[in-house]
């Protein structure tokens, strides 16, 4: 061993003959291919000729293997940290300080027993759904951000603001106070959106009405079809929406009168209401319990995952109170779980599609409708599903997924 | 065909063209291969590892926005499977499963014997170093990757890059300085060489 060869000096030379040997072509490259060609065959795939037949089992299990997300999208997603709070499937539960922290310098504040999930993250943002509870969001403001924060029926598109926003599942009630920057909310009675100005505060309420408190803006011009961040106006009737009422829902009439179990999910004891079921028994609850306490239970039953007990009742909601508006929403959530399960969620969708087609769910289940179909069939037959959802919602939270299938080379109509 | 561009060869690819895949085999999988045994040494396989790579390409490339990044796109697949392949022989390795690892790759174009045993172990000493400063390493200092290219690849920031290299350096120039069949391989090699 010599006492002038350093490790530096190793290192660099072990480098060059690492570039060395790795440096040759295979001259099997031919043969390799064929292998290649053989792995796709077996799994029932041929690329001759079959527009979109890459896409297939083989070829996603090595994706599966190799992603570590965001290859949706080339450009790399960005991740998340969780501080303080606990993972419930995928959703995060908040305790004291829990914050999902964003690689762009983003952070949602989480409050006590409030409950939310990363839906989508992308290189410009993400989409954050606000399950139940409130949370504060905090968006860093950069070119071409996309930020969205669904709570209920109702989407926050961010770019670059402080706000909170709160939702009630119990009573269907939504609340965003705006700190500063600006938002666009959509969501029932609001049409393609409203944008917010900070200070001002945004109340959606059960019973369909929507209002806006705060300072208003100095000048107003009438909001077009599409939600634009810049130039949209406060609601047309003074600070209260002149909105229609909605439908008659058991489930909130009976909650804003502040339900036992309705309560208890409200407060984020899920479990406790499941443990009282449980004690009633499962079988006689659901063939027994009011529609407050089925809907109750059934949201509880989702948000502790317990996603069997959430689909019975969910079904018993339809089977024993089939006119409810519950019952009509019922169907959009038992796409939802149809959907973790792998199977059957496109016949719920078009379900709750057909019974409910302005209802609050409308626009997720035709964003999610059109994205199965993407998934499984290729951008070809999911165009018709892409230009409805384009019509109907525009700037909703799938319209740029939409405008990518209708503008794929793979859609284009001879 | 086969003197298309990148954009067009993606365009291709998308469209299911019958011959757009084996284009791209032929284009790219020297680049892949290429990085992958440089990355993961001479004694591992990489050709199933290669042919995931492109199994994965063929299924993603419809979402890539700008098909004229195909090449960039590819490679950061590459490297994906790169850190996959580096995970999993450390599981096998606890697991002790790790037997194919020591079975030379007979296919390496490297008939110097003493040559193997030096990147053997070389590589053994890299594979102590965690999953993303060593494939930084490899990237930038074996396949010779600028900084920003590699921090694309891992989809990190290039100061994070910067530091995963100098991790990655000052621990493999504190293991190898201490390795005596790299050493002495290396004096040899020197002496060679003047």
């Amino acid at each position: 061993m010599t006492a002038q060869l350093s490790g530096e000096d190793v290192v660099k030379c072990m480098v060059d003959v690492a570039r060395r040997a790795g440096g040759e072509a295979s001259r099997r490259d031919e043969a390799r291919f064929e292998q290649l060609e053989a792995r796709l065959a077996m799994q029932g795939f041929s690329h001759q000729g079959a527009r979109g037949a890459w896409m297939g089992g083989l070829a996603a299990a090595a994706c599966l293997v190799v992603a570590l997300g965001g290859y949706w999208l080339y450009t790399p997603a960005l991740t998340y940290s969780v501080v303080g709070g606990a993972i419930v499937g995928d959703s995060v539960i908040g305790s004291e300080n829990t914050k999902i922290r964003f690689s762009d310098g983003s952070e949602v504040a989480l409050g006590r027993g409030s409950k939310a999930s990363i839906e989508e993250l992308t290189a410009d943002g993400g989409r954050v759904s606000l399950e139940q509870g409130q949370v504060n969001v905090a968006i860093v403001k950069k070119p071409d951000t996309r930020w969205f924060v669904e709570a209920g029926p109702y989407t926050v598109r961010v770019t670059g603001t402080a706000f909170d926003v709160r939702w009630s599942e119990a009573d269907r009630s939504f609340e965003l106070h705006l700190h500063h920057g600006s938002v666009v909310v959509t969501g029932p009675q609001i049409g393609n959106g409203f944008t917010l100005r900070p200070g001002q505060k945004l109340l959606g309420r059960a019973e369909g009405r929507v209002t806006v408190e705060g300072p208003r803006p100095a000048s107003t011009t009438v909001s077009g079809a599409n939600a634009a961040p810049a130039g949209s106006a406060p609601l047309a009737a003074a600070d209260r929406a002149d909105a229609a009422p909605s439908q008659p829902d058991a489930r909130r009439g009976e909650a804003n009168n502040s339900h036992t179990w309705a309560r208890q999910v409200a407060l984020g004891k899920f479990q406790a209401v499941i443990d009282e079921a449980r004690r009633r028994g499962f079988d006689q609850t659901l063939a027994t319990a009011s529609i407050e306490d089925l809907a109750a239970l059934a949201d509880a039953a989702r948000y502790a995952s317990k996603t069997d007990l959430a689909r019975r009742a969910l079904l018993a909601e339809r089977q024993r109170f089939p006119r409810s508006n519950s019952a009509r929403e019922a169907a959009f959530f038992l796409g939802r779980l149809a959907e973790e399960r792998g199977q059957g969620a496109l016949e719920w969708y078009d379900r709750y599609l057909a019974e409910s087609p302005r209802g609050p769910y409308a626009s997720q289940a035709l964003g999610r409708r059109m994205m199965i179909y993407y998934r499984q069939r290729g951008p070809e037959t999911t165009l018709p599903f892409a230009r409805e959802y384009l019509e109907r919602f525009p700037s909703g939270p799938y319209a740029s997924a939409a405008r990518k299938i209708v503008g794929h080379p793979a859609s284009k109509t001879p | 065909m086969a003197d298309a561009s990148d954009a067009a060869l993606a365009r291709a690819l998308m469209a299911g063209e019958p011959l757009a895949p084996r284009i791209a085999w032929g284009r790219y999988s020297p680049m892949v291969r290429r990085i992958l045994r440089r990355s993961l040494g001479p004694e591992r396989d990489v050709e199933d590892a290669v042919q995931d790579v492109f199994l994965c390409v063929f299924d993603k490339v419809p979402t890539l926005r700008n098909p004229a990044a195909l090449r960039a796109f590819i490679i950061s697949v590459a490297v994906r499977t790169l850190r996959y392949e580096i995970r999993r022989r450390r599981v096998r390795s606890w697991l002790k499963l790790s037997g194919d690892t020591d079975t030379p790759d007979l296919r390496v174009v490297h008939p110097d014997t003493d040559s193997r045993e030096a990147l053997v172990r070389f590589y053994r000493i890299l594979d102590r170093i965690n999953v993303r400063d060593r494939t930084a390493f490899a990237l930038h200092y074996i396949e010779g990757m600028e900084v920003p290219d590699v921090a694309s690849s891992l989809g990190v920031s290039v100061p994070t890059t910067r530091r995963c290299l100098a991790r990655a350096k000052e621990r493999l120039v504190l293991f190898a300085g201490r390795d005596p069949v790299l050493i002495e391989y290396v004096t040899q090699f020197e002496r060679g060489a003047q």
